[in-house]
């Protein structure tokens, strides 16, 4: 409740900031209402000429081989540092004085720090470093994914490892195996299916990380999203989009079915922490359990084939990275972006743009839990109706929830499918560039992220109070708000919290099409080719992404 | 997983096999060690093929118009220099400097600011050609009818666009962004005096559109772009109409790499350069390529001509040391 507080008194805080920010304080702007309507009017005439059509399939293999290819790339870095990181690693390197343990302290302090550097910028913020040195070459979008959710996964496989209990590895340690022997077979086994569900996850983030680096002109989906609205063509728009909804939504519903068949919720940092075992939704199935074995095999074959046909539909040359010129780019970029500009107009201005990428992803992540909740509710798959015996008056009722089901549940696909930078055009319609458009757009995108979440916590509930309130005579609202509700909400609130971290990420890609923030800074000074001034920038958003870590990390160890 | 092995009778060897292939992160390095095999057989099939010329241009205007005038350029130059030709495609305009800058580009229609910064990027990067209109390039400032904003006659009279909404082209566009803002300053007028923060459309076709549109009150494009867009009919001027034409100054210009003679051949950017300026009016081919770019015919260039668009380059802050 302490918690609810505090994030009431920021919105507030960062209401105000918004409508500081706006120049003469004006925000809507009535005039592009006639260009929205025809906008949405379009979308009754969507381009369906064959030729578009092949345009469309061509740019939804090569969005699906890029996140292919990044997210393979994501475990690989992740899979290395993941165990690179981990406490259990350097345990295993520390075994009698403790000096060396103070250097395993020090070992895994060090690495965790490297790893917060790139997971502090965003996969655009990337892409479009990596345009700057290695030209239009496909790995770009490859590398932009995997850096950033290399980093991202390392740390999460790091903190699966370091839950798995210790004492097989302990004791191949002291029977005289090997330090890498003895995580491998003693810790892997076990992790092995948390690994694999996250890695899925990690998949489904990689889709839409490739669309945003479609429209920074890496290709596929987002790259003629893009053209299709610089030349004004909605037509062709909603073609796009719902292509990419297609893409969303079967990655989604086939990573969704694939984890849930490993008992393995949507993200790691929904479930409930190892130590109490006693509720139903704890990771009980382990590696040895049959189906939890053939979802693991399945998955594996899944990316054996995919892996290969994304590497030749994408034809990536890694040659690039190693040639003389690539070393060249990287030296005269480093030089003209070091040391980072800090003079007193730097400093101004990045000083105002942080407030306002600030005050951005609170109203983002305020937004899209309101938004996410809301739609969660009836997106759940509900036990609780197929739980009871079979009752002819519930039976009339049973299309009405299908029906809101899947509403509830296409809703929240359209909102994460729709790249949040393409909100923020759509918004820019209407409004003023500003700190407005780009937390609205920001709110809508993460909202269809944490609602898929927050409906997949309320399905894997324990639902026995609500059992027993019904039971007892009490209506479902009653059930909701007493025994669901309060069972949730810490949960729920912990995933926001832990969102807010990929929203400040994620203001830098809607600032760079024109709303406020560090993003919109950071694009000016890209335009006038301002390297220190960009480098200036990027520090301090890496301070400020750290900053909402650190503060995000204490809230949740205070919800747990 | 062990009664599986014990109760058979196959050979060990076989076995083990099955059992290792089962085992996901062995199958994960395996697919891996696949991978790269194979990526190192696309590599190696890259550097049999001919070298080509590519040309870029930055994306100024509608997209499907770029594709055909530099589709129709790249043929061109293919048939008259003897080379194969492509033009590669890019999405924005600094993205364009960055692929001129890294060699992904090697012969470039670039603005007046981009391609200064495209030649502060590369050392003895040449620019060879302009057309007939550039030389003294204007932009124009357009208005919807029904805001009440009136004509300019002289540049202090700008302040009408004062308390209006306004949106400039593209951040890197010398037409549509550097040279009114700095016509702008002159007479006065920050970028703080229009309603609300000025837009930036990203294209001169989508300014032109987004002010018929009434998303913006006022906006500035390329004199060119608007003037062909009026020959179409593709502007109803009956909402939209110019209220200020800007003094002139050198905008666009190709800008080719200093290694392409050693690559392609002694002269060859001095040939690229003729082939250009040969464009002649009086043959349909020619002319369909001129008319594309609003323009009669190309001539000759030098990067002497754009030291007036880099001093205001430097003053905007568009150009950094």
């Amino acid at each position: 409740m302490r918690w609810l507080a505090v994030a009431g008194v920021a919105t507030l805080l960062s209401l105000g900031v918004a409508v500081l920010a706006a120049p003469n304080g004006l925000i809507l702007n009535l005039g592009g209402w006639t260009v929205l309507r025809r906008f949405l009017a379009a979308a009754r005439y969507p381009a369906l000429s064959a030729e578009f059509l092949w345009i469309t399939a061509e740019a939804s293999a090569t969005t699906l081989g890029y996140a292919v290819l990044g997210a393979s790339l994501a475990v690989v870095v992740g899979l290395v540092f993941g165990i690179l990181s981990s406490e259990s690693w350097w345990e295993t390197a520390a075994t009698s004085s403790a000096g060396r343990r103070r250097a395993a302290r020090w070992g895994w302090l060090s690495t965790r720090l490297a790893l917060s550097v790139p997971r502090g910028l965003h996969e655009a913020v990337w892409g479009l470093l990596l345009i700057m040195i290695l030209g239009l070459d496909p790995l770009v979008a490859v590398l932009a994914i995997g850096i950033p959710y290399g980093a991202i996964t390392a740390k999460v496989f790091s903190e699966l490892l370091d839950e798995q209990p210790r004492g097989t590895m302990r004791s191949l340690r002291g029977a005289g195996a090997t330090r890498s022997a003895a995580i491998l077979y003693g810790l892997l086994p076990g992790v092995l299916p948390d690994w694999t569900a996250y890695a899925l996850y990690r998949f489904e983030c990689s889709i839409r990380a490739s669309a945003v680096l479609g429209i920074i002109g890496a290709g596929g989906l987002g790259y003629q999203l893009r053209l299709s609205l610089q030349s004004l063509r909605y037509e062709e728009l909603w073609t796009l989009l719902a292509a990419l909804f297609l893409l969303n939504g079967a990655t989604d519903a086939w990573s969704g079915r694939v984890r849930r068949r490993m008992g393995r919720g949507a993200s790691p940092r929904m479930r409930t922490p190892r130590r109490d075992a006693t509720g139903p939704e704890t990771g009980s199935a382990s590696r040895a359990d049959p189906t939890v074995r053939s979802a693991l095999r399945g998955t594996a074959l899944v990316w054996l084939v995919s892996a290969p046909l994304a590497w030749l539909v994408i034809g990536p040359s890694p040659r690039t990275l190693l040639q003389p010129t690539t070393r060249v780019r990287v030296g005269e970029l480093i030089q003209a972006a070091w040391p980072p500009r800090f003079d007193p107009v730097t400093w101004d201005q990045a000083a105002l743009a942080a407030v306002q990428t600030l005050s951005m992803s609170v109203l983002a992540i305020v937004g899209a839990s309101v938004l996410g909740l809301a739609l969660a509710l009836p997106a759940a798959r509900s036990r609780r109706h197929t739980s009871r015996s079979y009752e002819p008056e519930r039976a009339r009722h049973a299309f009405g929830r299908v029906l809101r089901f899947g509403g509830a549940r296409a809703v929240l696909l359209a909102m994460r499918t729709v790249p949040a930078p393409i909100w923020a055009l759509a918004f820019l319609f209407v409004l003023f560039p500003g700190v407005v458009p780009g937390a609205l757009a920001l709110a809508i995108y993460t909202g269809g992220i944490v609602g898929r979440l927050a409906a997949e916590v309320l399905e894997t509930m324990d639902d026995r109070p609500g059992e027993a309130l019904l039971a007892a005579g009490a209506s479902n609202a009653e059930a909701l708000a007493y025994a669901t509700m309060p069972a949730a909400l810490p949960r729920f609130t912990a995933y926001a919290v832990y969102r807010w971290e990929e929203c400040i990420r994620a203001t830098a890609i809607v600032g760079l099409v024109g709303a406020g923030g560090l993003g919109r800074l950071l694009e000016e000074q890209r335009t006038s080719f301002d390297f220190d001034g960009m480098s200036a920038t990027i520090v301090v958003f890496i301070v400020l992404t750290l900053a909402v870590d650190i503060v995000s990390a204490r809230v949740r160890r205070s919800l747990r | 997983m062990t009664n599986h092995v014990t109760g058979s009778d196959e050979p060990r060897a076989f076995q083990r096999v099955c059992i290792a292939l089962r085992n996901p992160i062995f199958a994960i390095a395996l697919a891996a060690a696949g991978m790269m095999v194979l990526g190192a057989c696309a590599a190696s099939d890259e550097t049999g093929s001919l070298e080509s010329l590519k040309v870029g241009a930055i994306p100024d205007q509608d997209p499907e118009r770029l594709q055909r005038t530099y589709g129709l350029v790249a043929d061109h130059l293919a048939a008259s220099l003897e080379v194969p030709v492509t033009y590669v495609p890019v999405t924005d305009y600094a993205a364009a400097v960055s692929a001129f800058a890294t060699g992904d580009l090697d012969l470039v229609w670039f603005g007046g600011l981009t391609g200064v910064q495209a030649r502060l990027a590369v050392d003895g990067a040449r620019a060879i050609a302009q057309r007939d209109i550039d030389a003294a390039f204007h932009s124009v400032f357009i208005a919807r009818t029904d805001r009440g904003i009136e004509d300019v006659s002289n540049p202090a009279d700008l302040a009408t666009l004062k308390g209006n909404t306004f949106t400039f082209g593209s951040e890197s566009s010398t037409s549509g962004r550097l040279m009114p803002q700095h016509f702008l300053a002159e007479a006065g007028i920050g970028l703080d005096d229009f309603a609300g923060e000025p837009g930036f459309s990203g294209g001169h076709d989508a300014t032109i559109q987004l002010v018929e549109a009434g998303s913006y009150a006022a906006g500035v494009l390329n004199e060119q772009v608007w003037l062909s867009r009026v020959e179409e009919g593709a502007v109803d001027t009956d909402l939209v109409r110019v209220i200020w034409r800007t003094p002139p100054y050198a905008d666009y210009h190709w800008v080719a790499r200093p290694d392409l003679d050693e690559r392609f051949g002694a002269d060859f950017t001095d040939q690229i350069q003729a082939t250009l300026l040969a464009l002649d009016p009086n043959v349909p081919a020619d002319n369909e390529i001129l008319e594309l770019f609003g323009a009669e015919s190309f001539i000759e260039t030098n990067n002497e001509t754009y030291a007036a668009i880099e001093a205001v380059g430097r003053e905007i802050g568009k150009i950094q040391d």
